[in-house]
Parts: C-alpha cells; structure tokens; sequence
C-alpha cells in the first residue's frame, strides 16, 4: 500500500472560487497528477455536499468546471500543467466555476419546409419558412396560427412590439421579409380566445430578396437589407385609421373579410429613408441604439449608419462575407458571423480603425448565425453549416 | 700579444694629497693668496718635469720593426729612444736562480723595460686567468634599485616651476602651418600622396608572365616539372639509392611501368655523364603540353534553386478558394453545365437527368426545377442586368426563359419585350432554313420558358454576347462550322461562319469587343465581327481543346485540353501559349477566369479543381504572373468523369463546380 502511493505522484493545490454559492474548501489538497475534470468534481461535490446545509437539494449533483492558470482544465492535471510548463512540485491555485449543463431538446416545432427565421417574445414564438409561411407557435410547441402572404419564401421574422401588454390595443406586431422583395407587417390580435393575424401592410420598394429586419429600440421602425444592396426604414407603426377601424366594426365581420382578401385590406407602404452605399449585396442587420444602424453583408465590411441624417458613419473591413451580425447591449460588442470557420467579435466604438477583438475557432463549416445571449454578458451562441450550434462562454 | 696597462692609481693621489698637504701647511703665512698662487705654480711646474719621463711616440705599429734598431721609437722632439740595455743569458740565468720576483717580472714591449708586477696587479690577472670580473668583490647580481619606478606617483620627480612657454602655443609653429596651409591653398604644395607602390616588389616583374597574361584573358602558365629531390640527385644520401634487389626488379619490368630513372651515386660531379633521356624526356613534356591545352572551364556555378523563378507563396495571394462548404445535393445524373446569375444570389446547373435546377448559393436550397425533354448540354444567364433570361440548350433546341428571380420590375419588363417582338413578322425571312423560332407553349410558359429555337442538330453549346441581345449557339454539325448567332430582339438567326478546318469545340464572345472565338480541336480563331475577319489564329499547346474561356480584361485567354493541359495565352504577345500548366492527371473539362479577383480554375476527370493565381498587369511590359495555389477535391469520379464545369461566384472568391457525381459544389 505504501509503496503504491509512493508511486503515484501527486501536487499540492488550494482551490478557489469567486462564485459565492461556491463554498469550496480552503485547506490544501494532495492530488493525483492523473486526476481529471470528474474526479476534480466529484471531488467538490464531496465537500459542498459534506458542508453546504445552505444549498439546495436539487443542486446537489451541480458540476463544476477548473480554471488552472488561465485555463479550463480538459485533460488530465498531468497533461495539463506539462503544457503550462508549470511545475509539480508547487502549490497549484484552480479556480472553481459552475459548469453549464448542456441544453435539453424541449420540444420539436414541426415545419413543412426550411425554417429560415426565429424570433421569440414572452408569450409566443415566431418562425419565417422556405413554405412562404409565417408561423407562431406557443412556447410549449402549440401552432397558434399562421399567416400567409409571401409569394416566396421568407427570409426573416422580427417581432416590432415585444408584448401584448405594452402596446395599447391588446395585439401584437411582427414583420416578415421574403424573397418576394416585399416586407410584410402583420399585427396578432390576443384579445380574442383565438389569436388572429391580420396583414396590415406591405413595404415596397426593394428590388431583390429582402434578407434582413431590425427594429428599434422604441418598436416604432423597421429596417430591411436586400440584395438589391440597399436598406431601407419603415414605419412600423400602423395606420391609425385602420385600428379606428378595427374596433368600430364587428369582430366577426372583420375575420371574415380578412380571411376572404388579406391581400387587399394591406395597405402599401413606402420607405421612410433609403441608405444606399453598400457594394455588394446586404444581408443583415441590427439596430442597436435609437439612431445607429449596423448593416453586413457581402462587401465584407459592417456599415454603421445615421439614421438622423442618413449617412455611412463608419466601416469596419472585414475579411471575408459578412452572414449574421449581432450587437450586445451588455458589453457592446458585435459579433459577426461571416463565410469562414470563425466568429468576430468586433468593437464599433473604436470606430474606423477598430479590428477584430477577437475571433473563436470551433466550427467546422461556416457560421451562418451569431446571437448573444440577453442576460449573459459573455455568452453567445453560434450556428454553423457544420450541423452544430455552439454556445460560448468567454473571458 | 700580451700587453698589460696599468694605472698608477695610488701614486696620483699621493701626490695630490703631498700637494694638498702643502696648500693647507702656510695656514699661518700673511699673504695666503700669494703663497696659494705660488704653490700653484710650483705644482704646475712639477707638472713639467713629467716631460723628463720620455713619452714614447712610436704609435701603434708592430714592434718587431725595431728589432734590428738599437732605439725604439722617438720622442716628442723627434729624438730616438734607446732601448734598455737588455741581459745577457747568464745574466738572465743567474736573475732566474736569484731574483725571488723573477716570475713577476714582465716586459713593457712598448718601453722595453722590465716591470716588476705588484701584489694587486697578480691578483687581478688571476682573477682575469679564472674568467672572474677584474674588479674584487663585484656582485654581478645585486638588486638594481629603478629610479623612475613603474607605479604612478602622485608627485612630480622634480618640482620645477613649468616654463610660461609649455603653455602658450607656438607662434613660429602656428606660422609655419599657416604658411603650409596656404601653399596647399594656391597649389604650390601638394600634400604627399600614399605611394601605392607596395612596400615589398618584384624588382624584374613577373617577366613573361605578366606579358602573355595581358595579350590572353584566359592565359594560364604551364605546369612546372617537378623540382629534382634527394633521389635525382647526383650524389644521393644512401637511403635513397636502390638495393641490388631493386634494381633488378627495376630491369626487368617494362619501360613505360617502370620509374624513368634509378638514382646512382657518383663520387663528384665531374664522373657524371650525360643524361641518356634527356631528350626523350623534354619530347614528352612538350607532348604533354601541345597535347593537353590548358583551358579554363567556365563552370557556372549556379544553385538549382536560383533558376526557379520566385514565386510568391499562395498564403500572400489570397483570398481564393480552399475549403468545401456547400454540397448542392438533388440531381439524379451528372451535373453536365452550371452557370451563376449576374449578381451571384443564384446558380442554375443542368444535368443529365433532363432537368435544370436553380439553386439559392448561400443556402443550397433548390428554388426551381424545370424538366425538359432531352439533358440540357448547356446553360447560360443573360449578362445584361436588364434582362432575367436563361439560355438552355437541350437536343436541338435552345430555350429561352425567363427565370424571373431578379427584380420584379425587370422581370415584368423583360417579358414585355419579348412579348412586344412576338409580332415582328422579319423573323422568318432573316432565319437560315436550319433553325426555327417558336414561341412555347402556355404550360411550358407558366415554367418560364419563352422561346424554343430549333435546330436540326443537336446543340452543344450557348453563350451570351455581353449586350444580352445576341446569342451564339454551336450546333454538332459536320459538313459546318455549326456556329449559329441568335438575335433575341429580333428572333433572327445567321450563321456568319463558313466552314472552318476542324471540328468546332467551344465559342465564346470577347468580353468588351466585338470579337468571336471558335476553338477547334488544335486552333483558336478569333473572327472580329464587325469587319467579318479573322484576326488571329492561336495555335493551341494542346492536341484537342476541351474548354475556353477569356480574361475579363480581354486580352488573356486560357484553354484546357483533353491532354491534361492548361494553356495560358497572352493575345498581344504571341500565337503560342505563354504558360502551359501542367497540374492534371486526367483531362481538364473545363476551365474559368474570376471576373474580380485574379483566379482562373480548371476542373478534371480526376475529380481535381486546380486554383490558380492569375495575375494580369496594367502594364503591358509586364507579363502576367501565374502561381497555382490550390488544388481543390471533393467530387468522386463517377465513370471516368469527374469534374465537369467549373465557374466563378461573380463577386466573391467562391467557386461552384459541376461533377458527374450529381452534385454541385461550393468552394470557399
């Protein structure tokens, strides 16, 4: 028995955490070299478990993750610290975080055709498919209702007002762009016991598919990117008129007569504002303060626009074609999607002479889409034509 | 010769001291100064009586010259000096037996007196007879105290005021350099110049050498013979010389394997004779020189690596295409033609199931699919942005459709102008009897399909012209050049070629001018359209031209051959190719220019889809620059074919193929 542990080597470690609900041990540990992240875990849950009265009982099979100098702990402690080139004989320091536990399938939202856009407010999800067809589902996987109008497939849905609650007449707004070179804005009616989608307008004026929607902050404008290499503003509020309208005829007949002619009761809707500079077409687009619009697409660079007074702020160059950007409100980056392995993250506050911050590598076909998470500050997910979605956590 | 000088050391003294004696003794007399300048004289005149001692004047010359003389020398008042009356034998006899200082009695051979040697004067002449230094008790080796000592010391070794002078600087010095300085000045003086005579010379020159070395470049001075050693020489040390043994065995081998010459010892140099092989030797020598001419050999010494231009490396030429991205998955047979819409949102491919499919590039989504009666061999998109048409030929006919995926407004329009031509009656009378213009039925024009032109041969191939007006079509035909040009305007067809030697390959029209090119199997011919001639006849590296295509600058052209070869031709420099590249293993299908980026591709049966740099100048003195950059796979070959058609995004660096593997595929 001695003699075996003689054989295994072991180091010195103290573990730390900044995580207050973290309790770890403060005293020092002998370890094996040949440790690994599981047995670290299993490890600590040995001693929250031991310790931690406070914590909850459903936490108790929580995993955590190991920081050892700067990096996340993979492989063995051995393989680990030989690549550091840190020496066994020190006491080592390994920072405790919470592991996230992967995301659970939930449920299946079943589509005829290529769903091509998502966009999700409190109450219902919004989905834009290759079928010409916008769908809002509930979000336990319930198809409210659909509506119909494209003539070609949509590219993009986007709710303009969050919730039914904000906006005053009890219904909800969302557009839809197509690459039928039109921008539908459709309201949802919630007050009756079955949601109703009423097509209220068709913007205009694009020229070729239109790839991309944004709203502003205020939920009153809406901003589309084609390939005909333009953006184009809309209002996204709608005719007062025709919600005098709504309410002074008989619910019944209004169905009726929506169902009949949704195309006609539309009415068209030209641009509020053209911005045009873009050498190759666009393909997407955020809107992240009241008067700044970023625009991407395949010229490879990100446009910054005023939407005061209508002009190109600044670019920023990128390398390669631009597929999906998306601005954090949480620590103001941008992060880019673009037609190589990569996601770009991207500083716009810097203006012209920024670069790329950073860019992560784990895909394996291209990035097609990039979303920061709404309450992490660090965290994003990404989308790739490698068939994986990747959620990245980084410091 | 012994001669001996001895100094009256002792003696002088004592007569100083008596004198001195005699100075100090009258202290007592009154008139000291008198008495002292007496003494004086006195002491000057005993100086005087040292003349009575005679001085010798004889100088220094042998002695044995007054031998016969009874004086010897003079003195100074030219009298002659007696000699000494010398002893007779017994007198010297007796003086041996009697005299105790006898054997230290020597001889002045100057004076020719006797001089008895005193005490010291013996010791010293031993001390000198036992090699020891004259002087008694001399310490060769005492310590030598140094008066300047080599430590620095902090005070002067005297301490002597510094003259005013050791500080002022030197006017007479000041003038001299400015005299100097000014000489230099006018040129009066010239400053010395560094000889450049070396120090050390050959007195008489390198002789010959020097004058032949500067009449012949490349003159180099025989060899010299060896320089005889120890063995040839006449008298040679008797480790050289051969044992009797060696010299038989030197006989009885062979003249010419034996060595020339066997060392013999002479006693003098006067016994030796003549040398037998003297001649015989000097005959060879000048053999070997006549016969072997010293030449210096130009040997360039050139590292392989220089010869190979300097290519810059294909990391420094991006961006071009390297990875796989899409796989465009839905045809049932092999994908025959593929060709992109103007502005790059589609790609339409026909295959060899019957069918024309459009794609969404960057989604890889299939939008449309039209099936036609026989397998399209050739698709194109209109160039002209006002326009949405398609060319597809498929069999003997060429429709022509309108996809109507750009803009509305051009969609509708271009319909309307080809409804708006449906009436003009010419079309009949201006078409060859060949072709047919036909306007589709109403259930292929809900597809999209507008026009079907027939022909009565099978046609190979449709191109646009860049006005989107004129449309070339080349028919198989045999007896023709099969080159039917289109006019959709007008629905008129012509066919301004006539036979052309060859059966015709490809046809393309010149991006910017009015120029036609009709490849055939060995041949490009380039035919200006508006003056109807031929301009140029472009002899092909390869033996059977399977591709063409033309630089959007006009002026390069490149063509793949079913011989595995790519040929890159520079119009304005020649008829043959500049570069032919070699990349393939199997026969190249097709090949494409980028219409941005400087790229061309060519594709092959082996499934490979070889990306090249292809830089084209402003500059017409320079040439262009072509560095393969990458070789591209993905596609399987499927019964020997592999790749068949390759073509350029429009305004990325991506690459969308044709493979008989049913697929279509994007490389980014």
């Amino acid at each position: 028995m001695d003699f075996e542990t003689e054989k295994v080597k072991h180091i010195q470690a103290v573990f730390t955490s900044k995580h207050h609900r973290l309790k770890v041990p403060d005293s020092q540990f002998s370890i094996p070299v040949s440790a690994n992240r599981r047995d670290l875990s299993s490890l600590i849950a040995h001693f929250l478990e031991g310790s931690g009265s406070d914590n909850d009982d459903g936490e108790a099979e929580r995993e955590t993750e190991f920081i050892i100098r700067g990096d996340l702990l993979r492989s063995s402690l051995e393989s680990h610290l030989a690549n550091k080139t840190v020496s066994s004989e020190a006491v080592i320091e390994i920072e405790v975080i919470e592991r996230n536990p992967p995301p659970r399938l939930a449920d299946v939202f079943d589509h005829k055709d290529w769903v091509s856009g998502v966009h999700i407010n409190t109450h219902y999800i919004l989905t834009g498919s290759y079928d010409s067809t916008v769908r809002i589902w509930t979000h336990d996987g319930q198809m409210k209702c659909s509506a119909e109008g494209h003539t070609s497939p949509v590219k993009d849905v986007v709710w303009i007002s969050s919730d039914a609650s904000s906006s005053d007449s009890g219904r909800v707004l969302f557009a839809s762009a197509s690459q039928d070179q039109n921008v539908h804005i459709w309201s949802l009616a919630e007050s009756t016991a079955e949601p109703q989608v009423e097509h209220l307008h068709t913007c205009k004026g694009h020229a070729r598919s239109v790839e991309s929607l944004a709203v502003n902050p205020s939920h009153d404008k809406l901003c589309s990117v084609s390939w005909d290499k333009m953006l184009k503003i809309w209002s996204a509020v709608p005719d007062d008129v025709m919600v005098d309208e709504v309410e002074s005829e008989d619910q019944i007949a209004l169905k009726r007569a929506k169902i009949n002619s949704n195309q006609r009761r539309a009415t068209t809707r030209t641009p509020l504002l053209t911005l045009q500079g873009h050498t190759q077409p666009v393909s997407t687009v955020v809107w992240p303060t009241g008067d700044e619009v970023l625009s991407a697409g395949m010229d490879h660079c990100i446009r910054i626009w005023d939407i005061v007074s209508g002009v190109n702020k600044s670019t920023l160059n990128g390398p390669k074609v631009f597929h999906c950007i998306h601005h954090s409100h949480l620590n103001s980056l941008v992060a880019s999607a673009n037609s190589d392995k990569l996601v770009r993250l991207w500083d716009t506050r810097a203006g012209e002479s920024s670069m790329v911050q950073s860019a992560l590598a784990s895909h394996q076909g291209w990035v097609i889409a990039v979303q920061w998470a709404p309450n992490r500050e660090h965290q994003l997910l990404s989308g790739s034509y490698d068939s994986s979605l990747k959620s990245v956590i980084f410091k | 010769m012994f001669t001996i000088r001895i100094y009256p050391l002792n003696g002088v003294f004592q007569d100083e001291g008596e004198s001195g004696e005699e100075v100090g003794s009258g202290e007592e007399d009154e008139d000291e100064s008198e008495r002292f300048a007496k003494s004086w004289l006195e002491a000057e005149e005993t100086d005087t009586s040292d003349e009575e001692e005679v001085r010798n004047t004889v100088g220094n010359i042998p002695l044995e010259w007054y031998d016969d003389y009874p004086h010897l020398g003079y003195d100074l008042d030219g009298k002659t000096i007696s000699k000494p009356a010398r002893r007779d034998e017994l007198e010297e006899y007796l003086a041996r037996m009697e005299d105790p200082a006898y054997w230290r009695t020597v001889r002045d051979k100057t004076t020719g007196r006797e001089v008895v040697l005193t005490q010291q004067q013996m010791e010293l002449v031993q001390r000198l007879q036992s090699s020891h230094f004259p002087e008694e008790g001399y310490d060769q080796y005492e310590p030598y105290v140094d008066f300047f000592s080599g430590e620095k010391m902090i005070h002067p070794l005297n301490d002597t005021v510094k003259p005013k002078s050791s500080f002022i600087p030197s006017r007479w010095e000041a003038k001299q350099v400015s005299r100097l300085v000014h000489a230099i000045k006018m040129g009066w003086l010239k400053p010395r110049t560094k000889s450049d005579r070396p120090k050390f010379y050959m007195l008489w020159g390198e002789g010959d050498k020097a004058e032949v070395g500067a009449r012949h470049r490349m003159h180099i001075p025989a060899p010299k013979p060896p320089l005889p050693g120890h063995s040839e020489s006449y008298n040679p040390p008797p480790e050289y010389l051969p044992t009797p043994s060696e010299v038989k065995q030197w006989e009885e081998e062979e003249e010419g394997e034996r060595a020339s010459f066997l060392p013999h010892k002479y006693c003098s140099l006067r016994e030796v004779p003549g040398y037998q092989r003297f001649i015989q030797e000097r005959f060879e020598r000048c053999l070997d020189l006549y016969l072997c001419p010293r030449q210096r050999k130009m040997r360039v010494q050139v590292d392989p690596d220089d010869l190979i231009p300097k290519l810059p490396k294909p990391r420094d030429l991006r961006p071009f295409p390297t990875n796989e991205t899409i796989v465009y998955e839905g045809h049932s047979g092999m994908v025959r033609c593929v060709d992109i819409e103007p502005l790059g949102q589609w790609v339409a491919s026909g295959s060899e199931d019957g069918s024309v499919r459009v794609w969404e590039i960057l989604t890889g989504r299939c939008v449309k699919t039209l099936s036609l009666p026989s397998p399209p061999h050739s698709l194109s998109f209109s160039p002209s942005p006002s326009f949405t048409l398609l060319a597809v030929a498929a069999g003997g006919v060429v429709y022509i459709m309108n996809h109507g995926m750009g803009d509305r407004l051009l969609v509708t329009s271009t319909d309307s102008r080809m409804s708006a031509t449906e009436t003009t009656p010419t079309a009949a009378e201006a078409t060859p009897t060949t072709t047919t213009w036909e306007e589709c039925t109403a259930a292929e024009k809900k597809l999209g399909f507008r026009l079907r032109i027939q022909h009565d041969m099978p046609v190979k191939e449709v191109v646009w012209h860049c006005k989107g007006d004129y449309l070339a079509a080349l028919v198989a035909e045999e007896s023709n050049t099969g080159v039917v040009i289109h006019q959709v305007s007008k629905r008129r067809s012509q066919k301004p070629f006539r036979s052309v030697k060859g059966v015709v390959q490809r046809i393309k029209f010149h991006p910017t001018r009015p120029l036609f090119f009709i490849a055939t199997q060995t041949m490009v011919k380039v035919y200006d359209l508006a003056k109807q001639e031929l301009v140029k006849k472009l002899q092909a590296g390869v033996k059977w031209i399977s591709s063409i295509d033309i630089h959007p600058g006009g002026d390069n052209l490149i063509l793949g051959g079913y011989d595995k070869r790519v040929c890159w031709f520079d119009l304005d420099l020649s008829s043959k190719p500049y570069r032919v590249i070699r990349q393939h293993k199997q026969a190249v299908r097709g090949v494409c220019y980028h219409p941005r980026y400087p790229l061309f591709a060519s594709c092959s049966d082996d499934g490979c889809i070889t990306i090249c740099h292809g830089m084209v100048y402003d500059d017409l003195m320079e040439n262009p620059l072509i560095v393969p950059v990458k070789v591209l796979r993905g596609h399987k070959p499927v019964n020997s074919l592999g790749v068949l058609e390759v073509v350029f995004h429009p305004h990325q660096p991506w690459l969308i193929s044709a493979g008989a593997d049913s697929t279509l595929r994007l490389y980014s």
